[in-house]
């Protein structure tokens, strides 16, 4: 527990965890206040039905890009630091290691999409849907699924990778997720050896733009797809799996 | 702690177990409930489009499949329902079609899903990012019908379309498109002569005194004529092609719209008659329109339209211009 709190202590002074969250802060209250617009075919979209969503798509997918960068280092920077063998050497199995400093990882990602979150409620105010911000802690709940899983695959990623190549490929694998729908679209619209190709792609990467996009769903009263919620669960399970079954050699 | 240590392993087995489970149950294995509500939206718009009056066209005469880019499923009609059958998709590519399966013609449309991803790519990054194009039921099933008029179409005037089509191949993808955009599109006096015939169009599908239209149209004329001058034989018959062909497609789709969302009919389909749209869309909108001007002489034309002759000859004749 305390190599976690001790994490995640480190996480919160990071310039990277403010800047992000103050950049999603604005975008929001841009739109809040009808400074920002989105337009579609045109037409400006200013309705909360169609609004909100899109501003969640919009949240989660800083969520996840927070996720990666928050996550990616805490594992690798406890070797290169040498605090690893402090800590390894007071019988802490390195898999106990491993998983709190990913569970510190979740709970950092968690607070800044949180941070978010709670600044969507003035969106919500500004909309004059006060009423409906009971739904925005369960929408919470949808949308930390994603995070969690970004969260535990780059964790895996940075210990069985070397630094750069696991970064890259995380972010790589989060744009993939995120633009599920659109790599969805062109595996239908791609023949041959590169429609093959796409098919493979959307089998290992996560589809995040489903999952996350459920929180949406929820708060304007559309259908929740659950089995999307459940192939999240089962990609962080996967995940938590192979945290523990993969070793990091001590430098 | 042996049995500690085998307990937990047991617990972590069976979260696994039960997620696969969970997944494997709540998966969706056939047809969303979405687009089999846009498919039986579609088949109860029979009455009106019985309305509108083209002889024998049945929606329900084709079998209609929904594309998801992994299997075709298939609907149909049995009795009062339907059923559905799942396939291989018959095409290789994204695409609202009407296509010959087996020596008879099929609606192959994407799911909604898919139209609504692929919408908002065609509506720019900002779309794409939202990953919500507000592409509708309504737009789907009026898709719907603008497929299926033209596997009537194929059905009934193939060698009228082909010979009005200059002897073309329909399944020879893309024909012409080129050559629009070539000839008509890039030539600006042609452009421009046919942005000032549109504007006679869309003013002449609002008006019911034949006089008025007689003038609008001996108008519409003489701009075509100036119009053909400077285009060959080969385009002027791609045009009437599209024009006849997708117009009339394009009416029936219209038509759709008009009853299951009038806004959207008069802000997107009536609009866009005298909206410049390069490549052969814009052709979609005023053979519409030319529908609509028909409908205003005499509403019984469809009866007996053959697509043998360009539906502006048909609107010539009954002016007697």
């Amino acid at each position: 527990m305390i190599i976690a709190v001790t994490a995640l202590k480190e996480k919160i002074r990071k310039k990277v965890f403010y800047i992000v969250s103050i950049l999603g802060i604005l975008i929001l209250v841009l739109f809040s206040t009808g400074t920002g617009t989105i337009s579609i075919n045109g037409e400006e979209i200013t309705d909360y039905k169609l609004l909100s969503p899109i501003l969640l798509n919009i949240i989660n997918a800083i969520s996840c890009v927070m996720a990666v960068v928050l996550s990616l280092n805490t594992i690798p920077d406890e070797y290169e630091r040498k605090t690893s063998h402090l800590v390894l050497i007071r019988e802490v199995s390195q898999r106990t290691y491993h998983a709190w400093l990913t569970a510190a990882n979740i709970m950092a990602s968690l607070l800044a999409e949180l941070i978010l979150f709670v600044s969507f409620l003035i969106f919500m105010a500004a909309k004059n849907h006060g009423g409906d911000m009971w739904k925005l802690l369960p929408a919470f709940f949808i949308s930390a699924v994603g995070v969690i899983l970004v969260c535990v695959m780059t964790s895996w990623l940075s210990i069985v990778l070397p630094k750069i190549v696991a970064g890259t490929l995380s972010v790589i694998l989060v744009l993939a997720g995120v633009f599920y729908n659109l790599l969805e679209l062109l595996n239908s619209i791609v023949g041959g050896f590169g429609g093959k190709l796409l098919k493979g792609i959307l089998h290992i990467v996560p589809n995040l733009h489903g999952i996350q996009g459920q929180a949406g769903e929820f708060l304007v009263n559309n259908r929740v797809d659950v089995h999307l919620l459940l192939t999240g669960l089962l990609w962080i399970y996967v995940f938590v799996i192979a945290l523990g079954l993969f070793r990091r050699k001590e430098v | 702690m042996k049995k500690m240590i085998i307990a937990k392993k047991i617990v972590i087995l069976l979260i696994g177990i039960v997620l696969v489970i969970g997944v494997i149950l709540t998966g969706n294995y056939s047809l969303s409930a979405e687009d089999k509500e846009c498919y039986e939206s579609a088949v109860k718009l029979q009455e009106n489009i019985d309305k509108i009056g083209f002889k024998n066209f049945k929606l329900t005469d084709y079998p209609i499949a929904f594309c998801d880019g992994k299997h075709d499923y298939v609907m149909i009609p049995s009795g009062s329902s339907y059923c559905i059958q799942k396939r291989k998709p018959v095409l290789d590519t994204f695409a609202a079609t009407a296509y010959e399966v087996n020596d008879h013609y099929e609606v192959i449309v994407p799911t909604k899903e898919l139209m609504s991803s692929f919408m908002g790519v065609a509506g720019g990054m900002e779309t794409a990012v939202a990953g919500d194009s507000g592409y509708n039921q309504s737009e789907q099933v009026a898709t719907i019908w603008h497929e299926g008029f033209h596997c009537w179409q194929f059905d009934n005037f193939e060698d009228n379309i082909s010979e009005l089509n200059g002897g073309h191949d329909f399944d020879e993808e893309d024909y012409g498109e080129e050559l629009i955009v070539k000839e008509c599109d890039e030539n600006d006096k042609v452009a421009a002569l046919y942005k000032e015939g549109t504007e006679l169009l869309k003013k002449a599908t609002t008006q019911n005194d034949k006089e008025e239209i007689r003038r609008l149209m001996l108008q519409y004329k003489d701009i075509q004529e100036k119009r053909n001058a400077l285009l060959d034989e080969m385009v002027q018959k791609l045009e009437d092609f599209y024009t006849s062909v997708e117009g009339s497609a394009c009416y029936i789709e219209a038509m759709c719209c008009k009853y299951l969302d009038k806004k959207r009919f008069e802000s997107y389909y009536m609009e866009n008659i005298n909206s410049y749209i390069k490549g052969s869309s814009k052709y979609y909108y005023s053979g519409m329109a030319q529908c609509m001007i028909l409908d205003n002489l005499d509403s019984t034309w469809k009866a007996s339209y053959d697509f043998s002759q360009p539906l502006i000859n048909i609107i010539y004749k009954k002016l007697g211009i």
